[in-house]
């Protein structure tokens, strides 16, 4: 079976990849901005949303202290294994897009 | 400046504060659902409504900790989801709390949620209050006997205390009506934006 949230939406799997180094909220907004060439503009309440979500299912964790105001995130192992799995999907429909037929040469 | 004004379209009042907003006015503060303050600026700025269930204190903490860091102001709103999350900042063209349909989909999950359990529980309180039959709210012994005059005196007399009495089983209904009122808009909201594209 499928592990939950995949495939992942464009927001969350930005988010994830900028998440591979420990970021805070408005920091993941702009190199999800960057990434994605100025085409993905991440509001508030929607990476609030997206984090609350992937914390939920552990890909990613709260790295800062509780007592501090900037919350700093980051992807954690199972997280990663849920990027790998994701990269080999994406890697899957190139080779669709290729060659047609889905074969790997 | 004060203004007081009651909705029953939630989705009325962000717009509603934005348009005064537009007239040169910022929204400071609100009390109770219907007291609305604003102060005069020459700045533009720009209001949005959430709405979250009850939250745990580090996760309040994050909710607005990522809000401020984007600029917004929490003019009102708390962790137990009794009420609505109320930002504003000023206008600088991220001017959304959701960028994505999925996360404004889920907006409007979380408003319906919300006012469809609240209309389920008036509606059980409605139906406690409601009277065995309309005599029995006046409860002066022999009151529907009596003959003029002295009927008029013991009517009017018992009749501010029949009024309390009703009074539960006319309001819970009125605010059933409301809620679902509140419930089908967001479902409409949330049925648009399932059907563009």
């Amino acid at each position: 079976m499928r592990p939950k949230l995949l495939p992942l939406s464009e927001t969350m799997h930005l988010i994830m990849l900028a998440l591979r180094k420990p970021l805070h909220g408005y920091a993941i907004m702009q190199l999800v901005n960057e990434m994605s060439d100025g085409e993905v503009n991440i509001a508030a309440g929607t990476l609030y949303g997206a984090l609350d979500n992937l914390k939920k299912h552990h890909y990613i964790e709260l790295i800062s202290n509780p007592g501090e105001r900037r919350k700093v995130y980051q992807v954690t192992e199972l997280g990663e294994e849920i990027l790998a799995t994701e990269n080999m999907r994406l890697k899957k429909f190139i080779s669709l897009y290729e060659n047609g037929d889905g074969s790997n040469e | 400046m004060n203004k007081y004004k009651f909705f029953l379209d939630p989705l009325k009042v962000e717009q509603w504060i934005n348009e005064m907003q537009n007239k040169g006015y910022r929204l400071t503060d609100i009390s109770m659902d219907f007291i609305y303050k604003f102060e005069e600026t020459s700045e533009d700025y720009i209001t949005r409504v959430d709405y979250q269930e009850m939250m745990s204190i580090p996760k309040y903490e994050e909710y607005l900790s990522i809000h401020e860091e984007f600029g917004w102001k929490h003019i009102r709103g708390g962790r137990f989801g009794s009420m609505t999350q109320v930002w504003s900042k000023k206008s600088d063209g991220n001017d959304e709390l959701f960028s994505d349909r999925e996360s404004k989909i889920n907006y409007y999950k979380r408003y319906m949620k919300m006012t469809g359990g609240l209309a389920i529980l008036f509606l059980f309180y409605s139906m406690l209050f409601l009277p065995d039959s309309p005599g029995m709210i006046f409860l002066t012994p022999g009151l529907w006997d009596l003959e003029d005059m002295e009927f008029w005196r013991a009517f009017l007399f018992e009749l501010p205390f029949a009024l309390m009495r009703i009074l539960p089983a006319v309001l819970f209904p009125v605010t059933v009506i409301i809620l679902f009122i509140a419930y089908y808009r967001m479902d409409k909201a949330k049925k648009e934006l399932e059907q563009e594209n």
